[in-house]
């Protein structure tokens, strides 16, 4: 928090006044008694430092090793997600989207910001900005490449629209020679990213282990 | 290599979860009221839609002061609209 004390000069509101208010209502929150700052700050910190996409390449690491997991996975979602222990906020309803050599999903949520938290954390900053909400939707497959996915033409984009009823994770593809790892170190391959759809999930290095 | 696996959980790319700390207190009020049942989520993301709708008319979402200021409007508008000023 230290370094984010300077203005930015970019925004036309200045900081310090969505500082006061946002500190105006939470102090009026609090003293209403409906908040409580020691839970705010519980909330936070699960968000900064405990919930993150690794619970999601554990789910996907698992899909790739457990045919019968993969198949739970692809009809009960939130069920299946749920049975690895990671339930809870805007996790309510999922679905997961399997990539497969005709067919690559991508995630968005085109009207504001909906992603399910309790595999993936909160939602990184491109995701919730304008150009990636629109471009998403109009120009899949160039999006797709400015994030380094090249696909073969004749792989269908199917592109999911993730809302407050229903969130989407993609299943990525297994990558070739790894069929000696097992799911901890297939999970290590699996980043955020390609479980938006954004990105591939890439043969192991020789150096990894 | 698992200690460096649990502290890179939240943002795998070293982006911070957060850009500044009023970012993750307007976050934090809007989860708690939801909790609390002042509005549902689906009202919640219809509102922050809206709100993020008549931005874009004007402007672009590019970092995340722009998305959680929006954040912000968005709570303050059900505060005004559903807490009773008399209330306690």
């Amino acid at each position: 928090m230290s370094n984010h004390q300077h203005p930015h000069h970019h925004h036309t509101a200045p900081l310090s006044e969505i500082e006061q208010r946002v500190k105006q209502l939470e102090t009026l929150l609090v003293d209403k008694g409906l908040v409580d700052p020691r839970a705010m700050d519980e909330l936070v910190d699960t968000y900064e430092h405990r919930v993150g996409p690794r619970n999601g390449a554990r789910v996907v690491a698992r899909a790739w090793t457990d045919p019968e997991y993969k198949q739970r996975l692809l009809e009960d979602a939130t069920s299946a997600i749920m049975e690895m222990g990671y339930a809870g906020r805007q996790g309510e309803h999922m679905q997961v989207v399997e990539n497969t050599d005709k067919v690559h999903n991508m995630v968005v949520c085109t009207l504001c910001s909906c992603y399910p938290w309790p595999v993936l954390g909160l939602p990184p900053t491109w995701y919730k900005a304008s150009s990636y909400r629109a471009r998403a939707v109009s120009e899949p497959r160039a999006v797709l490449e400015e994030f380094g996915v090249h696909l073969d033409p004749d792989v269908e984009v199917r592109v999911w629209d993730s809302t407050s009823e229903i969130r989407y994770l993609v299943l990525p593809r297994r990558p070739d020679n790894t069929e000696h790892l097992n799911q901890d170190q297939l999970a290590e391959l699996v980043e955020r990213d390609a479980m938006i759809g954004v990105a591939l999930v890439p043969a192991p290095t020789e150096a990894a282990a | 290599m698992s200690v460096e696996l649990l502290s890179t959980q939240p943002q795998e790319d070293g982006e911070p979860v957060f850009d500044a700390p009023w970012q993750a207190r307007t976050f934090a009020m809007a989860v708690k009221l939801y909790e609390s049942g002042l509005f549902s989520w689906k009202e919640w993301s219809d509102r922050l839609s809206e709100n993020i709708s008549l931005f874009e008319q004007r402007a672009q979402v590019t970092d995340s002061e722009d998305y959680y200021s929006l954040w912000q409007q968005t709570l303050e508008q059900f505060i005004e609209e559903r807490l009773d000023p008399q209330d306690e």
